[in-house]
């Protein structure tokens, strides 16, 4: 069957939309904040900020600024780009999404969805900063030795 | 004549498989040690290296001043032990162990399976990373001190 020339154009055009849509749902998922990383007793400020920089520099994330307790970091990869906000105290750190460039960042329904290497790079920098966190020095606080009974 | 024929489907194989083993193979032969930068604290050299390690997905198995022994395993059975022995100006990788990664040694020659050499390389190139991380805090601590 011979389909006049413009019929061929929309079914070749329909056919590359659905493809395209198909394709980008499977590379985009809903965006999960990774759980925040606990900090064990004894280790320092000080040390917990070291470890968040020397994770990000390990996966090539960029310190873009900071204060006490808050580091936010960017990371370039070909057209993508993510910037997340690093917070933490002295009980834990928690990461949370910022801005996208390049990741299909979208809201439908009440939910955001984003390309899904997102979600496995921002997992991986926070069990990397999990693991440098507990190789760090902690400070030894004696026990409570319980005053002897009279 | 069956038997025959498998014989030899089974003696091609056998060749296959060596042929490939052999192959995949290569000279082993430590990767470049790494300097340690002149400017960085020397007390930060072992946990460096340990963030090295452990964000490639090596264990620390014991350290002691100067060493620390780590070990990889794939959950298909290939594992592989080394030393990271440091001293003041330069990091060292030492192989110590393996399994199934086809570690011979023939007339003082070691050979081992490609895999190996790529862990060990790409673990140095990580303890160069978190040198560079030690160099440029200090860089940065300096230059904020005045």
């Amino acid at each position: 069957v011979k389909l006049p020339s413009r019929w061929s154009a929309l079914l070749a055009a329909g056919t590359l939309a659905l493809t395209g849509t198909a394709a980008n749902a499977q590379w985009s998922g809903e965006l999960v904040e990774p759980l925040p990383v606990e900090i064990p007793a004894g280790v320092s400020a000080a040390s917990v900020d070291t470890s968040i920089k020397a994770a990000l520099y390990a996966r090539d994330w960029k310190v873009v600024a900071e204060r006490p307790g808050y580091v936010e970091a960017e990371l370039v990869v070909r057209s993508h780009m993510a910037r997340v906000g690093i917070s933490y105290d002295a009980r834990s750190v928690s990461l949370k999404y910022l801005a996208s460039a390049g990741m299909g960042h979208r809201t439908a329904k009440g939910r955001t969805y984003i390309y899904t290497k997102y979600n496995g790079w921002t997992s991986t920098l926070m069990t990397d900063i999990a693991k440098f966190i507990d190789i760090e020095p902690r400070s030894v606080t004696e026990p409570k030795v319980p005053a002897a009974g009279r | 004549m069956r038997l025959l024929s498998q014989i030899v489907v089974a003696g091609v194989l056998a060749c296959a498989w060596t042929a490939s083993e052999a192959g995949s193979r290569m000279e082993l032969v430590p990767p470049e040690p790494v300097a340690i930068p002149a400017s960085m604290d020397k007390a930060a050299v072992p946990t460096a290296i340990k963030r090295a390690l452990i964000s490639r997905g090596w264990s620390v198995v014991q350290e002691k001043p100067g060493q620390v022994q780590c070990t990889i395993a794939t959950n298909k059975g290939h594992s592989a032990t080394v030393n990271l022995n440091y001293d003041a100006e330069k990091v060292t990788l030492q192989y110590v162990d393996s399994a199934h990664l086809a570690y011979r040694e023939i007339d003082g020659k070691q050979t081992i399976h490609k895999r190996y050499i790529a862990w060990a390389r790409n673990l140095m190139s990580d303890v160069q990373k978190q040198f560079n991380f030690e160099e440029e805090r200090s860089r940065a601590r300096a230059a904020k001190t005045p």
